[in-house]
């Protein structure tokens, strides 16, 4: 990953730190990494969303960089908190936050009963109703995601590096301590199984009003 | 839609699935018919069928593009500025915060009608149906009116979507607050105790946070160099939100909040949420303010679930002691102050089941008090030798019924009986008395023995009962056994309610003499018993600092007392010490301290060691009395002679010395004497590190002491 910093604050960068550092010192559950992290993440993906809408491309995740870029300053000192375990948990609060959103949004608009989308879906998203059918397919995704933690827990924490941590197949191989080789293969076989999934529409729900994500465990 | 496999189930597809997927078609058909068996090496078509569903899901998902969580971010978009909204009777500043519910947004009343500015939550959405049991909630949530809780101020539903408008309160979480200070450990126990408060204000209102941790307990410094201040957010706003709970609030919430680390294993496994769980997270929080860490630290949610279930932390000073080894950080305290005492509190706290745990925030704080004023802790109750050793790091309430106490906890009961039977003797009614005071000698060697030897009907080890559990058997057994004989189960009554009181169970100990007094009240031939109850109710209720009630019924024992008491039989300088402690603690100084002196002239006349060390608790306590109103001349010699008959009772080297000598340095300091005041904390150091170890609150009290006065000794210069 890139670390130019360009637009990329150094409050923000030294904000990150002291959160790293406070999670060494405190020995924080992932999930409350997660949550001190979720102030930042809001901001660097509501900065993402208005480039968005000024047409600007955004390709570089700024959240996950700047974790790197923290990540890469406290390097040498006698303690640095486990990559796997920093990198998991950034990709945790982007999940949060995005989940957070589309719950909001999909409860705002219920009972319209959408269709199922498929992935690439994703890619038109010029006015309110992709929206809504955004916020359906993250919400559709979590719950998917939740499914597979139950049956292969390292390929969903490797889909959540990669879909909401942003990470490349590399980059989430050394976040979780695998080889590239085993990502790969993990990588593949976890798509296919959510796109099986996914195709299937809101999988997994027998609520006759449909839509509805069961409860996120993980919430904080 | 595929049936959910099990992890083996799914281990065998992936496998098959990885030794496939590079295949080309042909080789791929003859790979599936060789590797889809069972066990015993029978086709399996449901699993061929799965790795070929995957495989089509696979050519599919290869081609198309993934899910790219940037443009997922466009989600966020649509909020737009807050600044400016109207909610409901508020408009929006600027947005303050982000939790797991939604956004906070900074507020002020559109129409004025409020000056404050305040916190606006938002919580999700609401069903229609349920809305009118939100508002019911709200009410109760407004009726919190607690310095230390962040009031609720509106709350209503805006467009379906239900808020809450609380105060707004500025600082920081509790935690980080006491890191960037660097406070101490007295301090931060001091903010700690302030929580317990707030906690326990609400608990008498049955309202239960359910949310506690660092983000929710803010502390501010007023500004005027007034202490810090502890404001609880979000007090049972947890509660609103719990889907869990009959007819939820929230239509589909996120869940009730469950905040890792600091949520109970009675919330993670659906158990009764009752005021113990905010004990426990409590615990938690009194874990980290001692230790710096978590108590369950985990970096997976079932690992960390798993820890909460078994609740076993570290030993809090043990995580101390650690940290301080490896130098990697300064923890906020030495681990000689949390072994012990600390340690119990913590664990105490947070036991795996509620009802082991302190039942409210009210005990909690109480146990926190006891440590910070050098008493017992209700913690570590079983240990009897603890008990006696701690004793002298209190101040004040006299030492020498406190021995008496111990004494008749420990030696036995009956002497203590038998000696009143020998007096009674000589008193009119000697017959009756003696025939009397015989049956309650045998009834109370009897209770004795039966506490220790009577085999546990359950079969439980004796060696795993406490002297309480033992103490609670045999009150019990009491009422029963002795209902014939009221006179005599009330003063076996007074007895037990005395050793309760030694242990600490102030609560049982005023029940159970209140209990004794109320059968003397109703058999009114032995009013000297009845006196002796009263008193020993006034010295609980005085450990308690219920004065009024001390009061009263110390005021009812003088007058018995006498009425009834010959010079030999006469309590009359224990009852006007009780009574001049209770009128010195509240205020009314001159007269306690008239109170203490009539109590010294009785003393004086008795002699014996016993006698004298009574006589050396209330000349302390006159000189303690005399330096609050500015007499310390005075004050210096009543502390001098109490001094004096404490070594020659008790030896120069006794806990009691070094406890009198830091008393009396106060005075010495008084009279601009620092040189005095600190030869006399130095030698009350090296007496107490002796006697008491040097992990005891008192030597640490001294230590500051020392410290203070050295301090004070160099800014005057030589």
């Amino acid at each position: 990953m890139s670390a130019s910093s360009g637009s990329r604050s150094p409050a923000h960068v030294q904000a990150v730190t002291a959160i790293l550092q406070e999670a060494i010192a405190h020995d924080l559950p992932r999930e409350a990494l997660a949550e001190r992290l979720v102030p930042i993440v809001y901001e660097e993906l509501r900065e993402i969303a208005r480039a968005q809408r000024r047409r600007i491309d955004v390709r570089e995740l700024q959240t996950t960089a700047l974790v790197h870029e923290a990540y890469l300053k406290m390097e040498g000192r006698s303690l640095v908190p486990d990559r796997a375990y920093v990198f998991a948990a950034a990709a945790q609060a982007m999940r949060d936050v995005l989940v957070d959103h589309a719950r909001r949004r999909n409860a705002l608009k219920r009972g319209g009963g959408q269709a199922p989308l498929a992935l690439d879906d994703l890619h038109d998203l010029a006015d309110g109703g992709s929206l809504d059918a955004l916020a359906a397919r993250v919400l559709d995704l979590d719950a998917a995601l939740q499914r597979l933690d139950d049956l292969a827990p390292r390929a969903a924490r490797l889909v959540e590096c990669r879909f909401f941590g942003g990470l490349s197949n590399e980059e989430a191989a050394q976040a979780l301590g695998i080889s590239t080789t085993t990502a790969k293969r993990e990588w593949r076989r976890a798509r296919a199984w959510l796109h099986r999934e996914l195709a299937g529409g809101p999988a997994g729900d027998q609520d006759a009003e449909g839509g509805v994500s069961p409860p996120m465990p993980d919430v904080s | 839609m595929s049936p959910d496999p099990s992890p083996d189930r799914w281990a065998r597809v992936a496998d098959v699935f990885d030794a496939v997927a590079d295949l080309d078609a042909e080789e791929r058909a003859a790979a599936l018919d060789r590797l889809c068996r069972q066990p015993d090496g029978t086709p399996d078509p449901s699993l061929r069928e799965e790795v070929e569903s995957l495989l089509d899901a696979d050519q599919v998902a290869a081609t198309e593009p993934t899910f790219e969580v940037a443009e997922a971010a466009v989600l966020l978009d649509d909020e737009g500025s807050a600044e400016g909204e109207r909610i409901g009777p508020w408009r929006v500043i600027r947005e303050i915060g982000r939790g797991g519910m939604g956004r906070v947004d900074l507020v002020e009343r559109a129409d004025g009608a409020y000056d404050q500015r305040a916190a606006l939550k938002r919580l999700g959405l609401v069903a229609p149906r349920r809305i009118r049991r939100f508002l019911r909630e709200r009410q109760i949530l407004a009726s919190l009116r607690h310095p230390g809780i962040a009031r609720l101020l509106d709350g209503g539903v805006d467009n379906g979507a239900p808020y809450l408008v609380m105060e707004y309160a500025e600082g920081d979480p509790i935690t980080t607050y006491a890191d960037r200070r660097g406070l101490g450990l007295r301090d931060r126990l001091a903010l700690f105790v302030d929580v317990c408060e707030a906690v326990a204000y609400a608990h008498q209102r049955l309202v239960v946070h359910r949310d506690l941790k660092p983000s929710n307990v803010l502390v501010g410094d007023p500004g005027d160099g007034a202490s810090p201040r502890v404001t609880l957010l979000d007090f049972g706003v947890a509660r609103l939100l719990d889907p869990e709970i009959e007819d939820p609030i929230t239509a589909e919430g996120p869940g009730a909040p469950l905040t890792p680390g600091y949520a109970a294993p009675e919330q993670i496994d659906g158990g009764d949420i009752t005021t113990a769980t905010d004990v426990w997270a409590l615990g938690v929080l009194l874990y980290e303010l001692v230790t710096g860490r978590l108590p369950f630290p985990t970096h997976s949610r079932s690992a960390w679930v798993e820890a909460v279930r078994r609740a076993a932390p570290t030993l809090p000073s043990e995580v101390v002691k650690t940290a301080s080894a490896s130098g990697t950080t300064t923890p906020p305290a030495d681990a000689h102050r949390v072994r012990g005492d600390l340690d119990a509190i913590c664990l105490a706290a947070l036991r795996t089941e509620p009802e082991n745990r302190y039942a409210s925030a009210s005990e909690l704080r109480a146990d926190v008090n006891r440590y910070l004023d050098g008493l017992p802790v209700e913690a570590r109750r079983p240990s009897a030798g603890y008990r006696i050793r701690r004793f002298v790091g209190r101040h004040r309430v006299g030492v020498a019924a406190t021995v008496a106490a111990v004494a008749v906890a420990v030696l036995g009961t009956a002497f203590y009986t038998v000696r009143l039977a020998d007096e009674r003797d000589k008193a009119e009614q000697a017959a009756r008395q003696a025939e009397r005071s015989a049956l309650q000698a045998e009834r109370t060697s009897e209770f004795l023995e039966s506490l220790f030897a009577d085999p546990d009907p359950t079969g439980a080890d004796p060696g795993e009962r406490t002297a309480l559990d033992l103490l609670d058997e045999g009150a019990g057994r009491l009422r029963i056994d002795l209902a014939a004989e009221p006179v005599v189960l009330a003063g076996m009554l007074t007895t037990v309610g005395r050793v309760y009181r030694t242990l600490g169970r102030f609560e049982e100990s005023d029940a159970t003499i209140a209990d004794a007094v109320e059968l003397y009240e109703q058999s009114p031939d032995d009013p000297l018993g009845h006196r002796d109850a009263l008193l020993q109710l006034a010295n609980v209720r005085v450990r308690t600092q219920s004065y009024d009630g001390a009061e009263q019924t110390v005021r009812a024992a003088l007058v018995l007392d006498s009425l009834h008491a010959t010079p030999e039989t006469s309590e009359r300088g224990a009852i006007l010490n009780t009574l001049a402690i209770v009128l010195d603690e509240t205020g009314r100084t001159e007269p306690a301290i008239a109170a203490y002196e009539e109590a010294i002239a009785l003393r004086r006349d008795m002699g014996g060691p016993d006698a004298e060390i009574d006589l050396a608790a209330n000349l302390s306590n006159l000189a303690d009395a005399l330096l609050d109103v500015g007499r310390a001349q005075e004050s210096l010699g009543y502390f001098d002679e109490s001094l004096a008959l404490v070594e020659k009772n008790r030896g120069t080297d006794h806990p009691y010395v070094a406890f009198a000598l830091h008393l009396r340095s106060s005075a010495h300091e008084r009279l601009g004497d620092l040189d005095q005041s600190l030869a006399d904390e130095r030698r009350a150091l090296s007496i107490g590190e002796a006697a008491l170890g040097p992990e005891h609150p008192f030597v640490a009290e001294v230590q500051s002491e020392i410290r203070r006065l050295e301090g004070r000794r160099d800014s005057l210069g030589p």
